[in-house]
């Protein structure tokens, strides 16, 4: 059954592919994106979070819109 | 060694590659060959002697399919007893069970989409209410598009169900995470109806509306298009029904009616005039005409007389027969004729689905982005949640909820528009085999001719009035059945509507007919007929008649009180539109080739009266399907337009088979396209049709993919929420619809 080998090796092949290609991306972004970036990020995502969770526990409308806001 | 062969119903296959797997997978058994055919889902296999078919079944198996033997056949062996009902059973069974899920899906699906996108109906917990509905949708609804997924998987291959399940199932699991580990479940939760981008970690947002909608939006797809799929069969059923089904025996000299499944050969029976002939035979006694256009296409019905040949399913036109059977059940013409259509449609090539060929590609770059989108995430420094979350968000948004109306759509509002305009389409396969079509194939009798007698000439002897000639032979043959007699008959009434009447009228079968008008002993028929009666034909009236057979016409003679009057010249005529026809074919880029059964002279003429080249005259009714192979062996892509039964093989071979509304079941069956009014020119409409369709659904699927591919960056960028997703949905699927309606503006050129 040639079939079964030839499947495994392809798929063995993309595995190994998408092993650099993570390499590659973890890489680029590591070098390309600066920390400041990365805090800012952290910091609007979790200012986000925090008021939607404030919404909540302030009862208001009672609503939490989305983890974005 | 000496090999049987059988047919299995394969299960499970989604698309032409899965057609392509089982095939390798039975071909690397020892001693098989085997032929796969996704449309209608059958295996057509060769074994040798003593080969265990359940290895068949196990093999397919394997593969990650369902595999079914044929069931026992009947002492007959006719194609379409049990195995044939047995697997229309399955496949009606198997499209009830997809409506039943398509209906529950749908009905699960529409509460889900309303309360995502309308953000004032997002009550307390109704988050919770929608993971109830939506997850059932997802596992039991998207079932079928996981299986084929895994199946998929097992042999590193991606086609739309991978796509469907790897987006489907991504955003259901983002969606149980968010509402379980996240805070999406807190009571009050509400998707903000925004589409403006801010970063998020994500665990806020649910997308069950995408996971349950691309789901119901795909198996409607898929519904659609086995119902179209279920018809390829049809072919088959329509030839078969169209043998007689009861044959009056004559059993120690009495006639005992009894099914033709009964009949042996040997066997003598009856036919009367204008039923069937029950099987193949031997006329015994008894002398008629008999018509064997449905079959053999030719327009002309033959005469036959004791130690003739008659053909089953033909129609008896004249007298009372005797006929011998000679051969019955799967050794008739019209079983051989069955298998030829089977083996056509089942040796047509399978055309891979467009979505099916994008996904290939698609599936693995998406898949790579998600995993480059975890790899940049990561290595910048960003919470490994949020890294998470963008690359399954990118997995999410890649799955294009219009992927499934992409090719249904249109073909719906395509197929609507033919039918507008007398063309009716069959199915998706159709489309997507024939943009290349370059050479038609015109069959002649009943599609570039009328198919039916009319008298074109009446030569009138010197000194004879040709009004009356045709006045008085048309009295007399008003008498007569035969289809030539019918045609003057017709003439006469319409050139004079006072057509006396005929006394004493007696049919000389075979020959002509003689009777007793306005006192004129008149005669009407072959001019060997004429003769008999010492009425013989002048030098200009013979020359006429040499005339007129060199050109392949019918010539009857007509005489009263012992002289031959004139001729009355009897054919098969061109449709008045034909020849525009062929114009709009050859401005369409395609290259005519008239094929008929009948002589070179009678296709030569025909063929120069509407502006073909191309002549292949003289074919047998079962090398018509061989004519087409040869063609598309040259390289050419060929599309077929017939009517007969014995059009039916050649028109399931061909690339596009388009069959004429006005002909035989077995013929509209074997088609791809029927065009309702038997009108040539509508053919020219059904290719621009099939063509316009064709570019609509590949700009479906390139704008079902675009909106989606354009998000692509933003979840990568972790700036997905729901309300993008939920939009690209929208977007894709309006425009997608949008852009098949367009369809209902194409214009005829008929």
């Amino acid at each position: 059954m040639a079939d079964g080998p030839r499947t495994a090796t392809r798929l063995g092949l993309y595995a190994g592919a998408l092993a650099l290609v993570f390499a590659g991306a973890y890489g680029a972004g590591a070098a390309l994106v600066p920390d400041p970036v990365v805090d800012r990020w952290v910091e609007r995502a979790g200012a986000g979070d925090h008021g939607a969770e404030d919404g909540v526990e302030d009862g208001g409308d009672g609503a939490h819109e989305g983890g974005h806001r | 060694m000496s090999t049987t062969s059988l047919e299995l119903a394969i299960g499970g296959m989604t698309c032409a590659s899965c057609a392509n797997r089982v095939e390798r997978k039975l071909n690397k058994l020892d001693g098989v060959e085997a032929s796969v055919n996704y449309a209608t889902e059958k295996a057509r296999v060769a074994v040798p002697e003593g080969f265990d078919p359940l290895l068949l079944v196990a093999a397919v198996e394997q593969a990650g399919y369902r595999a079914e033997l044929p069931a026992v056949p009947d002492e007959r062996g006719a194609p379409g007893g049990d195995a044939g009902t047995a697997t229309d059973d399955r496949a009606a069974t198997e499209l009830r069970a997809l409506r039943d899920r398509l209906v529950a899906s749908a009905v699960l699906t529409v509460p889900v989409v309303v309360l995502a996108m309308v953000p004032a109906w997002q009550f307390t917990h109704w988050q919770w209410l929608s993971l109830a509905l939506a997850w059932p949708v997802v596992v039991w609804g998207a079932w079928p598009f996981h299986r084929a997924a895994a199946v998929n998987l097992r042999h590193g291959a991606a086609t739309m169900d991978t796509l469907v399940s790897l987006g489907t199932l991504a955003a259901l699991a983002w969606s149980v995470y968010a509402l379980f580990w996240g805070t999406a479940g807190t009571p009050g939760m509400t998707h903000a109806f925004e589409l403006t981008v801010a970063p998020s970690d994500g665990a806020a947002n649910i997308y069950l509306e995408v996971a349950a909608g691309v789901t119901t939006f795909v198996l409607a797809g898929r519904y659609f298009e086995k119902r179209a799929k279920r018809r390829a069969g049809d072919a088959l059923r329509a030839l078969l029904d169209l043998g007689a089904k009861d044959v009056a025996v004559l059993r120690g000299g009495v006639e005992t009616r009894v099914a033709v499944a009964d009949l042996a050969v040997g066997d003598e029976f009856v036919v009367r005039p204008g039923e069937k002939v029950a099987t193949d035979g031997e006329v015994v006694s008894g002398t008629s005409a008999v018509d064997a256009s449905l079959l053999t296409g030719e327009s002309v019905p033959v005469e036959v007389g004791p130690g003739d040949a008659v053909t089953g399913a033909t129609i008896n036109a004249g007298g009372r027969l005797v006929v011998r059977a000679t051969r019955v059940g799967d050794d008739t013409r019209l079983a051989q004729m069955a298998r030829l259509v089977e083996d056509a449609q089942s040796g047509k090539a399978e055309v891979q689905r467009l979505a099916d060929r994008v996904s290939g590609v698609f599936v693995p770059v998406v898949i790579a982005i998600a995993v480059a989108t975890l790899g940049a995430w990561l290595g910048a420094g960003f919470p490994a949640s949020a890294a998470l979350t963008a690359a399954v968000a990118v997995l999410i948004i890649a799955c294009p909820c219009a992927l499934g109306l992409a090719t249904p759509t249109a073909l719906l509002v395509g197929t609507g528009r033919g039918a507008q305009l007398g063309v009716l389409i069959k199915g998706p396969e159709v489309l997507e085999s024939t943009r290349r079509v370059d050479t038609v194939v015109l069959d002649k009798t009943g599609t570039v001719t009328t198919g039916a007698m009319a008298l074109g000439d009446v030569v009138p002897a010197a000194g004879e009035d040709r009004a009356v000639v045709l006045r008085l032979a048309g009295a007399l043959e008003a008498a007569s059945e035969h289809p030539i007699a019918r045609a003057v008959a017709h003439a006469a009434a319409e050139a004079d509507a006072d057509v006396p009447g005929v006394e004493g009228f007696t049919n000389v079968p075979g020959r002509g007919a003689h009777g007793v008008v306005e006192g004129h002993a008149v005669v009407v028929g072959r001019p060997a007929l004429l003769a008999d009666w010492a009425q013989h034909l002048d030098a200009d009236l013979e020359a006429a008649r040499a005339r007129a057979e060199a050109e392949g016409r019918t010539v009857v003679a007509v005489g009263w009180d012992g002289r031959a009057r004139g001729l009355l010249v009897v054919a098969d005529e061109v449709k008045p539109t034909s020849a525009a026809a062929v114009a709009r074919l050859r401005e369409l880029g395609l290259r005519p080739v008239l094929l008929t059964g009948d002589n070179r002279a009678v296709a030569e003429q025909v063929a120069a009266e509407v502006g073909i080249d191309e002549v292949v005259a003289d074919v047998l009714p079962e090398d018509k399907v061989a004519v087409v192979t040869r063609l598309q062996a040259e390289g050419r892509v060929v599309a077929m337009v017939g009517d007969g039964v014995n059009d039916a093989a050649a028109l399931a071979a061909a690339d596009l088979g388009i069959a004429m509304g006005t002909g035989t079941d077995a013929a509209i069956a074997a088609a791809d396209i029927t065009l309702v009014r038997g009108d040539l020119r509508a053919a020219a409409d059904a290719v621009r049709l099939s063509r316009a369709t064709l570019r609509t659904i590949r700009g479906n699927l390139f704008w079902a993919f675009g909106y989606n591919v354009a998000a692509v960056p933003l979840a990568a960028l972790g700036l997905l929420n729901p309300m993008l997703a939920g939009a690209a949905m929208a977007f894709s699927s309006v425009f997608v619809v949008g852009n098949s309606l367009r369809l209902r503006r194409f214009r005829a050129g008929s």
